[in-house]
């Protein structure tokens, strides 16, 4: 499981705040940082969590 | 090499302001609109916060009741035909965004117009909580607030229509030949210099609260700098979104070519800072806990000094609480209570009154969470057995302080309080005896600052001579003053100020460039 942020993102950073083992923001170029590129087996729930908490559906999932 | 945009219409900021002047240009027939922005993405403050909006109905009823309250509110120093404009778009909200951008409203509180401006609430209509019309919550997506998602569809609606988006593209400059505006400046994240050529330029930048230097200079911020920490990134109550780029690029445009510089000030929604109140450094409205919820219970407030210094009924009111704030030393104040009113909350949050419209919650256990708190390096909050403890742990004038709670213990025995009027049912006395004391320190904070520039009754940005600079608008937060009055003190949760200001600016700019050109 990868995930990917869409440029339409608001970068509001509740991916941060809620799953800070997942997502990273950066401040130098104002994105959002996905920490893995193969997202591990144990953080796959709270990946798909993730994604339905945000406020634009930003974030997809690609298997 | 620069690059040349040609529009007829360009508009500098691509949050509630900016989009509801696109929104307006696109349905006046406007051809060529460009948006340019400084964030990766539109939406600005208002994006990450309003969960509501407010509306007045379009009756001569209701419309001449708003306008009262407001032009009341401004002490009629207001524009007096802005307010009646700005009143009368808001009466487009329901269409827009419920019927247009498809957001759904599930909780809709109606007002009767007769009672505008005889209550104040947490569902504010406008500055200080005045009701002026009908409140739409509306529901967002996952955790984020409903603004958020109808921005995101307006933008993609506009692009559709032909509509420009340039994103990391801040306007820096302004160029007015003779005294005609005909253009700007702005810069890609390379340096690449984008010159544009428009008939009319509206500026939407925003606030400043990205910009702590300007902040200070311009008086907005004054604290102590033993408490600058509060507004340092990952901390700061002052920003929705860190690191948020309302830098000030709108206001500092319009003035190096003439622009009127009008007041500017923080405004809503005060905090106690992390960490440990809030989930994390970027969602203000997601708690870490309960600790958010109690400050805003309209148990006693004290400055530095110890003095009491508002109507305590207003602590669910952010605007009027923040401004309150702003005027203490230190721009903070503190909460107090002791451990029966604890004991009273632990039975139930008072029905009927913080977050009215929902059910009451239960607190559970305060001063485990204030102790988790603590123990995350928190501050601003403490809990002892005496008031002597609270005083000097929190630097509050403790002589004042004790001579205050006396003073507020017989208002509440007697059933009045004669300093503040504040209602005996808010009014718990603070008693040792209880067996414990609580104290929070809460900062004025805000999702953004207001004010720095004026306009006229048709968006028009004025001069320092109050006159209009020809095919210059100007939208959102920096020209709430203009009809809130001065000092401004918009309430930024219901988007009446902003997106009104910016559906204004639209259609002028668009009538100017129909009949001029």
């Amino acid at each position: 499981m990868k995930l990917q942020i869409n440029d339409y993102c608001i970068r509001c950073g509740i991916c941060e705040d809620v799953y800070p083992d997942i997502f990273k923001r950066n401040y130098e170029t104002h994105n959002i940082d996905v920490l893995f590129d193969e997202i591990p087996e144990d953080k796959q729930e709270r990946a798909e969590q993730a994604a339905a908490d945000c406020a634009v559906a930003a974030i997809k999932i690609i298997r | 090499m620069g690059k040349v945009v040609k529009v007829d219409v360009a508009v500098m900021g691509s949050g509630v302001a900016g989009m509801g002047a696109a929104y307006k240009l696109v349905q006046a027939g406007v051809k060529d609109i460009a948006v340019f922005e400084k964030y990766p993405a539109q939406g600005g403050a208002v994006s990450n916060c309003p969960m509501m909006f407010c509306s007045t109905p379009d009756t001569p009823e209701a419309q001449k009741a708003a306008y009262e309250v407001l032009a009341r509110f401004s002490n009629y120093d207001g524009n007096m035909n802005l307010i009646s404009k700005v009143v009368k778009y808001s009466s487009e909200f329901p269409r827009i965004f419920l019927e247009e951008l498809n957001i759904k409203s599930p909780i809709q509180v109606p007002r009767d117009p007769a009672d505008y401006g005889n209550k104040r609430a947490y569902t504010q209509g406008h500055a200080n909580g005045l009701d002026v019309g009908d409140i739409y919550f509306i529901e967002g997506r996952g955790k984020g607030h409903g603004m958020s998602l109808a921005l995101l569809r307006l933008r993609l609606k506009l692009e559709k229509e032909g509509v420009q988006f340039f994103f990391r593209t801040p306007i820096k400059e302004i160029v007015k030949e003779g005294d005609k505006v005909t253009g700007a400046v702005a810069y890609e994240e390379d340096g690449t210099r984008v010159d544009i050529q428009c008939k009319a330029l509206i500026v939407a930048s925003g606030g400043i609260s990205g910009n702590m230097e300007m902040m200070k200079e311009e008086g907005v911020v004054h604290v102590d700098p033993k408490f600058e920490e509060v507004f340092e990134e990952g901390k700061q109550v002052m920003i929705t979104f860190p690191h948020s780029c309302q830098d000030g690029d709108g206001q500092k445009a319009v003035w190096a070519i003439g622009g009127k510089k009008t007041a500017m000030v923080i405004s809503a929604d005060p905090e106690v800072p992390n960490p440990g109140v809030r989930l994390g450094p970027n969602t203000p409205w997601l708690n870490a806990n309960q600790i958010k919820v109690v400050t805003e219970m309209p148990w006693m407030r004290v400055n530095e000094q110890g003095k009491r210094f508002i109507n305590e009924e207003m602590s669910n009111q952010h605007t009027a609480m923040s401004r309150a704030y702003c005027k203490q030393t230190n721009m903070h104040g503190y909460q107090i209570f002791d451990e029966d009113t604890v004991k009273r909350m632990e039975e139930a949050f008072e029905e009927n009154y913080v977050y009215f419209i929902f059910k009451g919650a239960k607190l559970e256990n305060l001063r485990a969470q204030m102790d988790a708190a603590i123990a995350l390096g928190n501050t601003h909050m403490c809990h002892f057995d005496t008031i002597h403890e609270v005083a000097e742990y929190m630097g509050i004038d403790e002589a004042n302080l004790k001579e205050t709670i006396a003073k507020y213990n017989k208002a509440a025995e007697e059933g009045y309080d004669p300093d503040f009027h504040t209602d005996a049912k808010y009014i718990n006395p603070i008693r040792e005896e209880s067996g414990h004391i609580y104290c929070f320190r809460i900062f004025a904070g805000g999702y953004d600052t207001m004010g720095g520039l004026q306009i006229d009754e048709n968006g028009n940005i004025l001069d320092v001579n109050n006159k209009p600079i020809e095919g210059l608008y100007g939208a959102g937060d920096m020209v709430t003053g203009s009809f809130y009055g001065e000092p401004t003190s918009n309430a930024g949760g219901t988007v009446f100020g902003s997106m009104t200001t910016g559906m204004l600016a639209g259609d002028s700019a668009a009538a100017y460039v129909k009949e001029c050109f």
